[in-house]
């Protein structure tokens, strides 16, 4: 058959047999699971035996872009990688944007699937019909960024995917990076690639994307591009970035913490750091930085980030930072190394912790621990080249359980991951508590809904964001009943929409961030998967391939053991953060309610009862199996 | 069908400097990239072919 958006083609690559083979989509499969995320969670729900090491050649990478990746869609450009990640043991996806995906199709692929382990160090070259397997010898120990302007040189300003020297060096917490600036990866698939000794997979198309109707497309196109065009805070956000969602600056005023609110205030950003933005192809809001800083007299470091609200939240864990060159610094550093900054922050901010309570001591981990930058840029290289303290630091919670003996303090995680939105500051909305049953554990990006950050706080607003993510209007009723009335919003139910909504846009090659977000819904990308595809694929269609991608993932996960027992509220939550000079305790969405451990209990009741899953187990019933088509997986 | 590969202008984009657009010959002037572009980095001037 013709594929229309879809390429229908499926790179397969054996690292160990150094065999390269192309197959062909399933139409079958791409019905019933959309592309991106979607058909990833299908292919790996074939591929992958249960329990696997992580980082042994049985271990898979997969890399899939959605049928809206390569067209001119605003804002899609996005790739899906599926692995079993080294962090928390989870078959799960992470996600990443810039320009791969689009070179990736225009090569004429929708799926990447790396399997095996080679011999010595390579990367993977793909560039239109040419794959081929290539010598990285002279990459390998390179840092990303260098690694990235090498290969960009020889092959044309291509696309990369590429490691550092933490992934490498199989640092649990380690990411790849693409095109220098997108995270991809968190909870170690930096490690996955180092473990194969793939330091980079390189993308460069050539060719076209063909749609199925460019009429209808064209006018879907122009009817978009007119309401982002006369968005009234578009030129704010160029402006700005994402320090226009999340102004970090506020965020430490509220806390009492000046100092820290001028070094991530507007003005400094706008005036100091900014030296321009950068956007993914097709996105009209460009919410990646490069950022300068004077170094000494008269070197200037140019810094590449996904946001630079990233470098600015490390403030949030660590006291003894004060500047915001020093987060800068520390960002940098942790980019070109492939290093999970959030974690180093947060193992950081804990370590000290037990060194002022005289658990851990310079004696027993030769460091005088501290927040200070001196030290961060220590662990960073401790952890990535596992030397002295770093070997313990640079493995999972489980190796790190040693720490925790003399004290009940812990560092505050989900499946392993450390928490990166902190409910006691931001309120328990849907994308603080899809941290908690997300399979991977608690990363970014999965739960966003109208209580992202305060938006959309009046009923008719949630209502009117709710039809446009597809939620059915037979859910609204449960969704407007919590465990406790004055909470108004139960997060529990809300969350299982949210995540469908999430796997929508994930699997059509769509930015879920709000900024993009915003301008569709349900009903418009239908319109738009059909006008590309040449489908005449439903609303409906799309909802149920979401759920059966999520309840899939799910499924496969079941298998790695995970349960209701891993979906866990850390047991942080419930006592009061001390953030500059005040205390947070962890409220409902609308600040009004405190949240207590059995309030936690119903809301996670409440999510598997929505979810049709069963609340003791936490997995899908049998029911929910049979009516997805899922019983083959079992 | 989509293919930036055919397009008629170029970006010149080094590692830390400015980067630079270049139009091709093949450009014939038609102003379509201008209109669409939404950071305001193509312009059509007033009085310009």
């Amino acid at each position: 058959m013709e594929w229309k958006g879809f390429t229908g083609n499926i790179i397969n690559v054996n690292l160990t047999n150094n065999e390269i083979n192309l197959s062909k989509q399933n139409f079958d499969d791409i019905k019933q699971f959309g592309g991106g995320l979607g058909i990833n969670t299908k292919l790996a729900a074939d591929l992958f035996e249960p329990n696997i090491d992580p980082l042994s050649p049985e271990n898979h990478i997969i890399i899939g872009v959605g049928p809206l990746v390569g067209t001119i869609t605003p804002g899609s450009s996005r790739s899906v990688g599926t692995s079993k990640f080294p962090a928390t043991g989870a078959i799960a996806y992470s996600c990443g944007s810039m320009s791969f995906g689009f070179n990736l199709k225009l090569a004429g692929y929708d799926n990447i699937i790396i399997s095996g382990k080679a011999e010595k160090p390579i990367y993977l070259l793909i560039w239109d019909d040419h794959i081929e397997i290539c010598d990285a010898a002279s990459i390998w120990g390179k840092n990303i960024i260098r690694t990235h302007d090498i290969l960009s040189k020889k092959y044309n300003s291509c696309s990369t995917i590429a490691i550092g020297q933490a992934g490498e060096n199989l640092v649990y917490h380690s990411l790849a990076l693409i095109d220098r600036v997108s995270t991809f990866g968190r909870g170690g698939l930096g490690a996955v690639m180092g473990s194969k000794n793939l330091k980079a997979i390189v993308a460069k198309g050539t060719n076209s994307i063909s749609i199925a109707h460019p009429k209808e497309f064209t006018k879907l196109f122009k009817r978009l591009f007119d309401r982002i065009k006369n968005y009234p805070h578009r030129e704010s956000w160029h402006d700005l970035g994402m320090l226009r969602s999340l102004p970090v600056g506020m965020l430490f005023k509220t806390a009492g913490q000046n100092q820290k609110a001028r070094q991530c205030s507007e003005r400094v950003y706008l005036n100091q750091l900014k030296k321009r933005r950068i956007a993914c192809p097709s996105c009209p809001m460009g919410d990646k930085d490069i950022l300068k800083l004077e170094e000494g007299d008269s070197t200037e470091l140019i810094h590449y980030a996904t946001s630079i609200i990233n470098p600015f939240l490390m403030f949030t864990d660590l006291d003894g930072l004060n500047y915001n060159h020093e987060a800068i610094l520390a960002h940098d550093k942790c980019n070109q190394y492939g290093l999970d900054y959030m974690m180093v922050a947060a193992l950081l901010d804990y370590c000290t912790k037990l060194f002022e309570k005289g658990i851990l001591t310079k004696e027993n981990s030769g460091i005088e621990w501290n927040t200070d930058i001196t030290t961060l840029i220590h662990i960073i290289e401790i952890i990535t080249y596992k030397t002295e303290f770093g070997e313990l630091l640079s493995k999972s919670f489980d190796n790190l359980s040693e720490l925790y003996e003399g004290t009940s303090e812990k560092l505050p995680n989900v499946k392993g991951l450390d928490v990166v939105f902190e409910p006691r500051l931001l309120h328990l909305g849907t994308m603080e508590f899809e941290q908690v049953v997300n399979p991977k554990g608690s990363h970014v990006a999965s739960g966003g809904s109208p209580t992202y950050i305060g938006a959309g706080s009046s009923i008719e607003k949630f209502k009117s964001h709710f039809n446009r993510m597809g939620i059915p209007s037979f859910a609204f009723d449960n969704i407007f009943t919590p465990p406790v009335a004055e909470m108004v919003i139960n997060v529990g139910r809300l969350t299982r929409y949210a995540e469908d909504w999430y796997t929508v846009l994930t699997s059509l090659g769509l930015c879920a961030r709000a900024q993009i977000n915003r301008f569709y819904g349900l009903e418009s990308v239908t319109e738009l998967y059909n006008a590309i595809t040449g489908f005449n694929t439903t609303s409906d269609d799309l909802r149920k391939a979401a759920e059966r991608t999520w309840n899939l993932l799910k499924l496969m996960n079941m298998k790695e053991n995970f349960s209701r027992k891993d979906d866990k509220f850390p047991e942080d939550w419930f006592k009061p953060l001390k953030f500059g000079n005040k205390y947070f305790k962890l409220l409902d969405f609308f600040g009004e309610t405190i949240i207590t451990p059995d309030i936690a209990n119903q809301l996670l009741d409440d999510y598997y009862d929505e979810r049709g899953w069963d609340k003791i187990t936490g997995n899908p019933i049998k029911a929910k199996i049979n009516e997805l088509e899922l019983k083959s997986f079992i | 069908m989509f293919n930036p590969s055919k397009a008629n202008l170029e970006i010149e984009n080094k590692y830390g400097l400015k980067p630079k657009i270049i139009f091709l010959d093949t450009c014939t002037n038609c102003g379509q990239c201008a209109q669409h572009c939404l950071y305001g980095a193509l312009k059509i001037k007033q009085g310009a072919n």
